[in-house]
């Protein structure tokens, strides 16, 4: 379950971009609409613990606030552009998240497989195109256990292959794992792809649900 | 035309300085700042008659130049391949003359310092008579000018070039926060972080060397070294860019707060460890132990005073320069005023 408490937020004492009242969401899969420049990034990243705002989300009773740890366990995160130091290479990133987030012995490598980085997670990331950069930053996001799984327009750059991964994860993760996912996107969802999605439009500041 | 340039410049060039303003006050204090005034005309005189006439000065000079054009290359990369800055390959649509036109100014801005520098040396080299000399230092900046241009245009020409990163790699060290902080300034600051390092440890190094049990005064030692930490401010500075922007998803990471202190604590003392195996082969002489510890916590408290200011507030490189000089200025006022 994730919940919103009293989520405001502004960028320089402007007017608020975000402001939510009181939101509960049952575990699911929802897609988050809204035109550009309506909060769907910002959004995300409040709920990802990057993006400081006033009030408190609370996932399965944890609260941001008062058990930052506790509360990162259960999320994951992917940008919708990711960009990491071109020094490292993949294998350096997902080892470094493996040290703090301890997966399962094989999930790593089941990861890569249905991402299809296998070939490539030795090299160094600044030769890595847009598409593959996107699909580290998607196998980042499931590695672990998280609760939650919150990914910023994860359709864009990835290609046929990435595409039917990533939902073929997302089922996984829901029925196996109990995962709720919240995906944020200006498009709408292409037709058939992701069934038992809801459907949630950010507009006036709030996320309403459409029904 | 005119719209295209200033862009450029303002994309390239002007981001390039505002960026380097630091390593640029630097060199400026080192050429201007250690003579007096009234000497400052000779003093400049008799560097560059020492540069014609010495073929080791001369070279040495080159390398200089040669290093500044390499981090030249290094900005230049990094721009192209901002996706902020992609809109740049629209110049392709031009003629290619008018591209290299572009390139060749571009280059030419960048290298400003150096081109007027050498002109100076050309100046002089000409009223000694030694016009050779002269076409040689112009013809070999002429040259570096020419090379970043061809650079500039190569990385226009084929967007993504990036073969050198492609290799793969054998052994990589363990990888901790800490360690990707390193590796960045190793591997994509080599020349700021060896210039800082090397400043700040020929500092400790030299000032403490004078010290004898007659004359052991630490105060200009404290001061320089202090001077040397400060400039530090610009690798925390561009360690804290990299956790904002390409490190972003380390925030939202399970990490407890002990632990992610502890990791600054050890990379601060990490980074600080050329200058304190410099102080630990001074100690205890010229340097009394006691003198040594202090060094080495003032150096390590300076540290951490500076990240911490990043890691608090978001800071845009000149304000932080600033405030790092007023920092510096209260520590001379300190140091005055409890041994003066």
């Amino acid at each position: 379950m994730l919940e919103f408490r009293q989520v405001r937020k502004s960028y320089n004492d402007s007017a608020p971009i975000l402001d939510i009242a009181a939101l509960t969401l049952a575990t699911g899969i929802y897609w988050l609409q809204g035109a550009n420049g309506t909060g769907k990034t910002t959004l995300i990243r409040i709920l990802a613990g990057i993006v400081p705002f006033l009030g408190d989300t609370l996932i399965n009773g944890h609260s941001q606030r008062r058990e930052p740890v506790a509360y990162r366990q259960l999320i994951g995160w992917a940008d919708a552009e990711p960009l990491y130091p071109g020094f490292l290479t993949g294998q350096d990133l997902v080892n470094f998240y493996s040290g703090i987030l301890h997966p399962e012995s094989n999930q790593i490598a089941y990861l890569l497989r249905r991402l299809q980085i296998g070939d490539w997670v030795g090299t160094r990331l600044a030769g890595w195109s847009s598409g593959m950069t996107k699909k580290l930053a998607l196998l980042l996001a499931f590695l672990g256990r998280p609760a939650w799984i919150l990914l910023d327009e994860p359709l864009i750059t990835l290609d046929e292959a990435g595409l039917a991964g990533l939902l073929t994860l997302i089922g996984e993760y829901r029925d196996r794992y109990g995962a709720g996912f919240l995906l944020s996107s200006h498009q709408l969802l292409p037709t058939g792809r992701l069934p038992h999605t809801q459907n949630l439009i950010l507009i006036n500041r709030s996320i309403q649900l459409i029904s | 035309m005119r719209i295209r340039g200033h862009i450029w410049n303002k994309i390239l060039v002007r981001a390039f300085y505002r960026e380097h303003s630091g390593f640029f006050l630097f060199i400026f204090l080192v050429f201007f700042g250690v003579v007096q005034p009234s000497t400052q005309l000779y003093f400049h005189y008799a560097l560059i008659r020492g540069i014609l006439e010495s073929p080791a000065f001369m070279g040495l000079v080159a390398l200089a130049w040669v290093l500044y054009g390499l981090r030249v290359r290094r900005s230049i990369i990094q721009t192209f391949g901002d996706p902020d800055a992609r809109f740049l390959y629209k110049v392709n649509a031009l003629s290619p003359r008018r591209t290299i036109t572009q390139c060749v100014r571009s280059s030419a801005a960048l290298f400003g310092p150096v081109i007027g520098y050498a002109v100076i040396i050309g100046a002089v080299a000409i009223a000694r008579n030694a016009t050779v000399k002269a076409i040689e230092v112009l013809g070999y900046v002429a040259l570096l000018v020419a090379a970043i241009a061809w650079e500039m245009r190569r990385r226009l020409k084929y967007p993504g070039l990036n073969a050198a990163n492609l290799r793969r790699s054998g052994w990589r060290p363990p990888v901790t926060y800490g360690s990707i902080l390193l590796r960045f300034l190793l591997a994509e600051n080599k020349g700021v972080t060896a210039a800082v390092k090397i400043f700040s440890c020929a500092m400790v190094y030299l000032l403490l060397r004078l010290q004898t049990p007659d004359d052991y005064d630490l105060r200009m030692p404290i001061l320089a070294y202090s001077l040397a930490l400060f400039g530090h401010g610009i690798l925390l500075h561009r360690c804290r860019k990299l956790e904002t922007t390409r490190l972003l998803g380390y925030r939202s990471l399970p990490v407890k707060k002990l632990r992610w202190m502890a990791q600054y604590a050890l990379f601060c003392i990490v980074l600080l460890s050329p200058e304190i195996i410099v102080l630990g082969w001074l100690t205890p002489h010229p340097i009394r132990l006691v003198d040594a510890l202090a060094f080495a916590g003032l150096g390590y408290v300076i540290l951490l005073l500076l990240y911490g200011i990043l890691l608090a507030w978001t800071v845009k490189p000149a304000d932080y320069f600033k405030l790092c000089l007023v920092l510096f200025g209260i520590l001379y006022i300190l140091v005055l005023k409890t041994w003066g």
